[in-house]
């Protein structure tokens, strides 16, 4: 009973501790609520970095007609940023932005074509004689309504 | 001891406990965490919702949610048991886009996925919507914490044949047969089919509703050089009756040479990329009347000159000139400037009278002026980036001088205006970024932007054990416009999870 007592008196103080939270520091504590005094200065080297979503080939990203998706990565200390898209069928890239970290991509901007078709998209930062890039597989989907605008069929060619 | 941690524990909280007293406003931004890529299953990029931080110096914590991983993830056709051939592709949607994920099976059809717990609609394409094996939706499925296990199976298909011939019974080679689920066109299934010399086609699908829409291939011409109308039928209920075959009738519309050529802003022959389209115009055909329709080409021209067989109606060619790029000129150190604007050209096409010598040339670009200045009113230093808010959305990102004046040419638009401020020579922020809007579509104009001032804050962002996230980039949002205002790293060691940003006021 005595040590129940004392476990309950314990957890009191440490739930109050807890709850004020900011004026407590206690060993052991899961973290440190203290302010950090050496400031911290980001120490990173990696031309590219962070890049969302994930990009590798077996990660493919799906975009349709009508859809907008952001492509983001970290991009420091770049001389040359480029993000190219590549359709699976054709030999030379669409230059879609430049020296910017994070691409907006837009469906309707890509090559227009009834059937789905797949494509590359390669984010390039180059700094002296450093190259770093990131690839994206895309699948790009035509939609529906696409042409929605043809006259409806007055007879069911069925 | 437990005696001497409880006499100790008030002493401990003692005279500290009284609330920092705030030094500046406090407010609300949204918290977006960026792992550092494939190689961090372990992670996974996702809003973390509201920081609320309340003006003081006192460290703030953000929560990271941990994902869950896929351990077996298997696609299996309804009809045979078996995995379909292939890779197939899966497709995870939630509400929150940084909670996508698309992935696709290696070659021995096995998947490796991490999710964040959530609900997802997944689009299951067995030849990842290039061949012609029909995805299938599969709604509301529930990723919860713990390991997952998904076994999709797709439905069985039936055949479908058909033939695509004019309204004359000729049969049409070389077009495109689409089908789309009926009541969701924004959903691709996946299915395309080109019919053969004879115009049939196959396919297969599952039974239900779809949307067929017969068409020209992307460059608008079939491979005798024709064109046809394009004709969508919806709904039609697949598969057919037995012994039925899908015959789509397309108009048999005359078809008029129109010649044209791409030129830079200088008159010079250049590539390009080249959309056409526009409304056919209604004609009568023997016993029906055709009502007309929308007729859309994409064609990229190599040599400058370029070709397309159109039906009578009224159309519009497009070209963009290519984006200006971001290497510096070697000569100057100057990034090149957007010279040259779209290229718009409207013209009207009649019976049995080739159109020749049309000519599309980009125009000149639109001169704009960016002036950002700190609080203080002095220069500012950093970049600025330039997002257009209509097609083809080029994106752009120039320094700014030490005057804080920035002059360039962009292409006629309206767009987004992001200053990004230099951090100081020891690498800390004092300011948040500042955003604008532009209006180039009336001609030049200028942009007058002040940073905001800003406050330092100081965070740790923790796994849902307690032990802190380094290397993870955090994308803070304001809380009202979604505008990023500031971008920080994690540190990897020492306080791990620890980052220091900056607010606007």
């Amino acid at each position: 009973m005595h040590v129940r007592s004392s476990m309950s008196l314990l957890g009191l103080c440490l739930s109050l501790g807890w709850w004020l939270s900011g004026c407590v520091w206690l060993p052991d504590w899961p973290f440190q609520d203290t302010i950090v005094d050496d400031a911290y200065v980001e120490d990173d080297s990696r031309l590219i970095s962070h890049c969302t979503p994930h990009a590798e080939p077996l990660l493919p990203l799906l975009i349709r007609r009508g859809e907008q998706r952001d492509l983001s990565c970290r991009i420091r200390n770049a001389q040359r940023v480029e993000w190219r898209f590549l359709p699976d069928d054709r030999e030379r890239p669409i230059l879609l932005a430049a020296t910017v970290e994070r691409l907006e991509l837009h469906g309707d901007d890509l090559p227009w074509s009834p059937q789905p078709y797949g494509g590359t998209l390669v984010v390039e930062a180059i700094s002296g004689g450093a190259v770093s890039s990131f690839t994206w597989q895309v699948v790009v989907a035509a939609h529906g309504d696409d042409l929605s605008l043809v006259a409806p069929s007055e007879e069911d060619d069925e | 001891m437990r005696r001497a941690v409880l006499l100790l524990a008030p002493l401990l909280m003692g005279a500290e406990c009284d609330p920092p007293e705030p030094t500046a406003p406090a407010r609300e931004v949204g918290i977006e965490l960026h792992d550092g890529g494939p190689q961090r299953q372990g992670q996974r990029s996702q809003d973390a919702g509201t920081l609320r931080w309340d003006g003081t110096s006192r460290l703030h914590f953000i929560g990271m949610e941990a994902p869950v991983s896929v351990e077996e993830l298997r696609v299996v056709d309804g009809a045979t048991g078996f995995p379909p051939p292939g890779q197939p592709c899966v497709f995870w949607d939630a509400v929150d886009p940084l909670r996508d994920a698309g992935v696709k099976a290696d070659s021995v059809s096995s998947f490796s996925l991490s999710l964040l717990p959530g609900e997802y609609d997944v689009l299951v394409a067995p030849d990842c919507l290039v061949g012609s094996f029909a995805a299938t939706r599969f709604e509301g499925e529930s990723v919860a914490p713990g390991a997952a296990s998904y076994v999709f199976e797709l439905p069985a298909r039936e055949p479908v044949s058909g033939r695509v011939v004019t309204t004359s019974g000729d049969s049409v080679e070389g077009a495109v047969v689409s089908v789309f689920p009926a009541d969701r066109p924004e959903d691709p299934l996946g299915v395309t089919a080109t019919t053969g010399v004879d115009g049939s086609f196959a396919l297969q699908v599952p039974p239900g509703q779809y949307t067929v829409v017969a068409s020209t291939p992307a460059g608008g011409l079939l491979p005798g050089g024709g064109a046809i109308a394009p004709k969508r039928l919806s709904p039609v209920t697949l598969p057919l009756p037995a012994g039925f075959d899908l015959l789509v009738r397309v108009p048999s519309l005359p078809t008029t040479p129109v010649r044209g050529a791409l030129e830079e802003r200088t008159g010079t022959l250049t590539a390009g990329r080249i959309r056409v389209e526009g409304f056919i115009a209604p004609i009568p055909l023997g016993d029906i009347d055709y009502e007309g329709g929308f007729f859309r080409a994409e064609f990229v021209s190599d040599d400058g000159t370029w070709e397309v067989r159109l039906p009578p109606g009224d159309y519009e060619a497009i070209a963009w000139p290519p984006h200006a790029g971001g290497q510096r000129d070697p000569a100057t150190g100057l990034l090149p400037i957007q010279d040259q604007d779209t290229a718009r050209l409207a013209f009207a096409v009649e019976a049995a009278q080739p159109l020749e010598d049309l000519r599309l040339r980009y125009t000149d670009s639109t001169l704009v002026q960016v002036q950002v200045r700190e609080p203080g009113g002095g220069p500012a230093a950093g970049s600025v980036s330039f997002r257009m808010d209509s097609a083809p959305h080029y994106q752009y990102r120039y320094p700014l001088p030490e005057s804080g004046d920035l002059s360039l040419l962009l292409m006629a638009d309206t767009y987004r205006v992001e200053v990004l401020p230099a951090k100081d020579e020891d690498g800390s922020k004092r300011f948040a970024r500042a955003h604008g809007t532009l209006d180039l579509t009336q001609g030049p104009a200028s942009l007058a932007l002040t940073l905001p001032p800003s406050d330092p804050y100081q965070a740790r962002v923790l796994e849902p054990d307690g032990s802190g996230v380094g290397d993870l980039r955090i994308v803070v949002r304001d809380a009202e416009t979604g505008e990023i205002v500031d971008d920080s790293l994690t540190a990897p060691a020492g306080v791990v999870g620890f980052y220091q940003g900056v607010l606007p006021r």
